[in-house]
C-alpha cells in the first residue's frame, strides 16, 4: 500500500470529522484571527509575502478603532489572534491592544522579526501572558540571515530576542523563510534552535506573494533546491526528535490547487484583519471584503466568509492555477496590485 | 488514566473554560483553555452532555436526559458512555466534579 500523501490524509481526517457530526456546515465566528497590525517594517527581506514598508499606509486603524477591533473578536468569541504586520511591534500601541484581547481571554501570539524585543517589551509581553512568540531567523549566521532580511545587525537582535523572551517564561519559538538565499542553511538553524533549547521549530514554502512574487525570479527556489531543503528538514527532524518538533510543510503545498483544496475541504475558521480595515480569507488570495470601518467583523464574517470557500470568485480562482508559481503571472498579485474587493 | 466518575456526581463546566455555542443548528460547542494547544470542538451528543454537567444534574440524570432525545436501546450502555465521557472531559479541564 502506498504511503498516505499529505493531502490524502488530510481529506480523510475531514471525513470522518464529518462522520463524527463535529463539523458544522460553517462557523458562527472566526475561531482564529491573523491580524495584521500594520503594514510598515523595519526590514525588507526579499521574500516578504506582504510588500511591507518604512512607511504605514494612511488607512491604518488608529488606536481606538484597534481596540474596537479587539472588543469585537472578544465579544464574538474569538479564540485565538496572532498578530503580524509588516513588523507588529512597530505599533506604538500593540501591547494595548494585546491587552485588550486578553482581557476576554483571546489567547494571543505575535509573528515578529524580534528586533525590537528589548528587556521592556520582553518583560510586557510576559506580564500580558501572550501564548508564544514567532521569531523569524533565516539564517544561522548574520551573513546568511541578512541577506534575506536586509538590515545589518538584525540577526544579533533576532537571536538575543528569542534569549530574552525565553529568559521570561515566554513561549518562543523561530520561523524560517526558505528562499534561495538560505534554504541550504536550515539544518544549521535548527541546530541553533534546539542549542538555545526552544520547543519547536516552524517553517513553510516561500509564498509567492507580495515582495516575494516581485523578486522570484533570484529568490524562487528550484526543484531541485526544494528537494534539498526537504531532505535536510528530515535529517534534522531525526537528529533533533528528542529535543524539539519541527513544523514542516508538506512538499504537496507548493501545488496551489492542492494547498487551496486543502483549506476549502472544511469550514472556514479563521479570517486575516488588513491595517486597512477589510478582512481576508486566505493570504493567498487577492480578495479582500467588507469595511470594518463600515462594518462590524460579525457582517463581514456572516456575508463574505463564514462559507468563504465557496464564494464564486474564490472558486473560480482555485480551478484556475495550479502551481504557486502561477500567481505571479496573474495580474492581480495578493498584496502586490490592487486587491479585488467586495464590499 | 483518572478515576471513574460516580452516576451521583454533579459534574460542572470549569470556571476557566473559554466556550461558544456554534454551528449552524447550536449543535456543537468549542472550548478553549490556557492549556489546551488549540480549541476543540464537541459534537452533538458531547455538547448535549456538556451543556447539562451545570452542576445541579447527576450523571444519571444526565444520562436519563440524553435517552429522552436520542433512541437509546440499552440505558445502561448509555450511563458507561456518559460517565466516560464527563471522566474525559474532567481529565481535559473541560469540567470540574
Amino acid at each position: 500500500m502506498s504511503e498516505p500523501t499529505f493531502t490524502n490524509s488530510f481529506t480523510q481526517r475531514i471525513e470522518t470529522l464529518n462522520k463524527k457530526e463535529i463539523l458544522p456546515k460553517y462557523f458562527k465566528a472566526p475561531i482564529f484571527g491573523l491580524w495584521e497590525l500594520t503594514n510598515k517594517c523595519n526590514l525588507s527581506c526579499v521574500h516578504c509575502y506582504y510588500n511591507a514598508n518604512s512607511k504605514p499606509s494612511s488607512a491604518e486603524f488608529s488606536t481606538s478603532e484597534a481596540l474596537e477591533i479587539a472588543r469585537q473578536l472578544g465579544e464574538l468569541g474569538v479564540f485565538e489572534v496572532y498578530l503580524t504586520g509588516g513588523e507588529a511591534l512597530l505599533r506604538e500601541d500593540w501591547a494595548k491592544i494585546v491587552s485588550k484581547l486578553r482581557e476576554y481571554n483571546i489567547q494571543v501570539g505575535i509573528i515578529t522579526n524580534g528586533t525590537l524585543v528589548d528587556e521592556a517589551a520582553a518583560e510586557e509581553i510576559a506580564r500580558l501572558k501572550v501564548k508564544w512568540v514567532q521569531i523569524s531567523i533565516d539564517g544561522s549566521t548574520a551573513e546568511i540571515h541578512e541577506k534575506a532580511r536586509g538590515l545589518a545587525g538584525s540577526w544579533e537582535k533576532s537571536v538575543a530576542a528569542v534569549k530574552l523572551l525565553k529568559n521570561k517564561g515566554v513561549r518562543v519559538h523561530v520561523s524560517f523563510v526558505p528562499s534561495s538565499v538560505n534554504y541550504f542553511d536550515v539544518g544549521n538553524v535548527i541546530r541553533l534552535c534546539a542549542e538555545m533549547g526552544l520547543e519547536y521549530f516552524v517553517t513553510d514554502m516561500l509564498v509567492l506573494t507580495g515582495r516575494a512574487a516581485l523578486n522570484s525570479a533570484s529568490i524562487a527556489l528550484s526543484d531541485k533546491q526544494y528537494t534539498e531543503f526537504f531532505k535536510s528538514l528530515d535529517e534534522s527532524a531525526k537528529k533533533y526528535s528528542d529535543k524539539m518538533r519541527i513544523i514542516a510543510p508538506s512538499p504537496e503545498k507548493q501545488v496551489l490547487k492542492t494547498y487551496l483544496s486543502v483549506r476549502s475541504a472544511a469550514p472556514n475558521i479563521w479570517c486575516i484583519i488588513t491595517p486597512e480595515a477589510t478582512l481576508r480569507l486566505d493570504l493567498l488570495l487577492p480578495f479582500t471584503y467588507g469595511n470594518l470601518r463600515k462594518q462590524p467583523i460579525k457582517q463581514i464574517w456572516g456575508e463574505y466568509l463564514k462559507e468563504g470557500w465557496r464564494r464564486p470568485e474564490v472558486v473560480s480562482f482555485i480551478k484556475k492555477y495550479e502551481q504557486l508559481k502561477d500567481l505571479i503571472a496573474e495580474r492581480t498579485i495578493p498584496y502586490v496590485t490592487e486587491d479585488i474587493h467586495y464590499e | 488514566m483518572s478515576r471513574k466518575i460516580s452516576i451521583m456526581s454533579k459534574p460542572r463546566i470549569a470556571p476557566n473554560l473559554r466556550w461558544r455555542v456554534d454551528g449552524e443548528n447550536d449543535q456543537i460547542v468549542i472550548v478553549h483553555k490556557d492549556d489546551f494547544a488549540l480549541p476543540r470542538i464537541l459534537n452533538p451528543v458531547a455538547a448535549k452532555i456538556f451543556h447539562l454537567c451545570d452542576g445541579n444534574n447527576t450523571i444519571e440524570a444526565i444520562a436519563e436526559k440524553v435517552a429522552g432525545e436520542f433512541e437509546i436501546a440499552d440505558f445502561s450502555i448509555l450511563l458507561s458512555e456518559v460517565s466516560e465521557c464527563a471522566r474525559l472531559f474532567v481529565e481535559k479541564g473541560i469540567l470540574e466534579e
